[in-house]
């Protein structure tokens, strides 16, 4: 396969993630290609980083919401001050009284935004409400939520073999982290498979050969170690 | 009673503007408040450091103390020092999922006395650890590490991340995937330095009688070796070619790896070869040079 007829058909994927036997197997041996899909892959990790941003809990903002619509200061729409009363401004004396609230209000909220970590970890140690935020009402968190899984899903079945196992045998609510873990760790992950098919052709064509065969040891007990660096840290993805 | 009146001046209404900003600016400067902790200890404690990211630099010092200063990037990360006269640890701790690495930086620098014994565990930022005896660990991932001046047990591990080793002796380990390994003035009764993609330099001369193994996969090996250098080298790539500037003069009878093999050989001696130098690579260039 030309790098031109891999990059046309990646790009009609999809998931680009998920390649084909016959991309997969031109990725292996063609490094600009293999360096534009960890490429995207590593934009498409930190951009799902993005969409996770921490926010204050809704329950936050309804709270002071309602306390400022009980003070008076925000209205519902058609319930504006009648015009009478703008016009003989008698909101002026109210000004300060407006204006200490605010204060209060942007305190308030630096203090949320402050203790948020707090706040999140004592009554919603899910991230699921700031999605809830971050997303308008309707049914999107869930949506979200299978397409994650979805994709999941699809990055263990693309996986090797070796690292197929160690992500299945986790927990499922892990699975995601170690999915997370793999992509970071794949450049290694392919360098030393390579590593392992070349070697071990050599070491069948040459069994007699003791330094290959020591070589071939120690690319093992790298892979060992990648496949450990898999179940590391979940709690940063 | 008017129970608003107290706002009705606007000189009230600046006054709590003003009170609220400088409580913003206290909050603002409690998130960049430093770590600071120090232990008095035994001459040879134990250090123990667990962090995801951030810059770590521990030094060796004449007291017997240990002496902890650092900043967060964030509030997010929590700092766990405990210690006692005989061993200190540290670990930095997320207070929430998702961090992300810049969020969970914390950085570091430590002093602790020279024979103390410490390991580190990162997954990003540099480590630098200098001026010790008592033994050096150190595990990484994507971690550029420095060890400079340390003498005993060295260890250094990363997956993609450079790991410099100078002026420093002892039994020395270090093994990357893809990060380069360079070694400058380090001698001891074994060093081993592994990686299966880096490149590898050694400069230096091969000193304390000791037994040098360095291999790779792939990548270049470059070995400068100082005029004193005393050492017989096996060098051998399999695919890739080995390119000598040293005058070698040739092994006695019966050294080890003499027989036939496929791909470039070098075997050879330079002064009275006592150290033994095994170089091999699959298909990496072994480049040799200095020894006179």
């Amino acid at each position: 396969m030309k790098c031109e007829e891999f990059e046309r058909e990646w790009q009609e994927l999809d998931d680009s993630a998920l390649l084909s036997p016959a991309l997969e197997e031109h990725r292996q041996v063609c490094s600009p290609c293999a360096g534009k899909v960890r490429d995207v892959n590593l934009i498409r990790w930190q951009a799902r980083q993005m969409v996770e941003a921490e926010q204050p809990p809704e329950r936050v903002w309804l709270h002071l919401r309602r306390q400022l619509d009980q003070q008076g200061l925000i209205r519902e729409p058609g319930a504006w001050p009648s015009l009478a009363r703008l016009v003989t401004f008698a909101w002026l004396p109210r000004l300060p009284l407006g204006l200490a609230y605010a204060a209060v209000f942007f305190l308030a909220l630096g203090g949320v935004l402050y203790l948020r970590d707090l706040v999140t970890h004592v009554s919603a140690p899910s991230p699921a409400p700031a999605t809830a935020v971050a997303q308008p009402p309707a049914a999107s968190p869930p949506a979200e939520t299978l397409t994650r899984a979805e994709a999941v899903q699809k990055a263990i079945e693309a996986a090797p073999p070796e690292v197929r196992r160690v992500i299945e045998k986790a927990p499922p609510d892990r699975q995601p982290a170690y999915v997370a873990n793999w992509q970071e760790l794949n450049p290694s992950f392919t360098r030393v498979d390579s590593s392992i098919n070349v070697l071990e052709q050599y070491v069948a064509a040459h069994p007699d050969d003791p330094l290959a065969r020591s070589q071939l040891y120690t690319v093992y007990e790298q892979q060992n170690r990648l496949l450990e660096l898999l179940m590391r840290g979940e709690e940063f993805r | 009673m008017r129970p608003n009146s107290a706002f009705r001046s606007p000189r009230r209404w600046l006054a709590m503007l003003a009170v609220a900003g400088v409580f913003c600016a206290g909050l603002g400067a409690v998130s960049s408040e430093p770590i600071r902790k120090s232990f008095a200890t035994i001459a040879n404690p134990s250090l123990l450091l667990h962090s995801h990211s951030g810059t770590i630099s521990v030094k060796g010092w004449d007291q017997n103390q240990v002496e902890i200063k650092g900043e967060r990037a964030s509030e997010s990360m929590d700092v766990l020092i405990d210690g006692n006269a005989e061993k200190v640890t540290i670990q930095t701790h997320p207070k929430r999922q998702n961090l992300s690495p810049q969020e969970a930086q914390v950085n570091l620098e430590i002093h602790v006395p020279r024979q103390t014994l410490v390991r580190v565990e990162s997954e990003r930022g540099d480590i630098a650890v200098e001026d010790l005896e008592g033994g050096v660990a150190v595990e990484g991932v994507a971690n550029s590490v420095t060890l400079s001046r340390i003498r005993g047990y060295i260890t250094a591990r990363t997956v993609d991340g450079p790991i410099l080793i100078r002026a420093s002796e002892g039994h020395i380990k270090a093994d990357s995937i893809t990060g380069d390994l360079k070694f400058v003035q380090v001698n001891g009764s074994e060093l081993i330095g592994t990686t299966n993609s880096g490149a590898i330099h050694y400069q230096g001369d091969f000193g304390s009688g000791g037994t040098y193994v360095l291999h790779n996969y792939s990548s270049p090996i470059e070995i400068q070796a100082f005029p004193k250098a005393s050492f017989d080298m096996t060098a051998r790539s399999v695919l890739g070619t080995i390119e000598s500037q040293i005058p070698f003069l040739p092994l006695p009878p019966g050294t080890p790896f003499r027989r036939s093999t496929t791909g470039k050989l070098l075997q050879g001696r330079i002064g009275t070869g006592k150290s033994t130098v095994q170089i091999t690579s699959y298909s990496g260039t072994i480049r040799l040079s200095g020894g006179r």
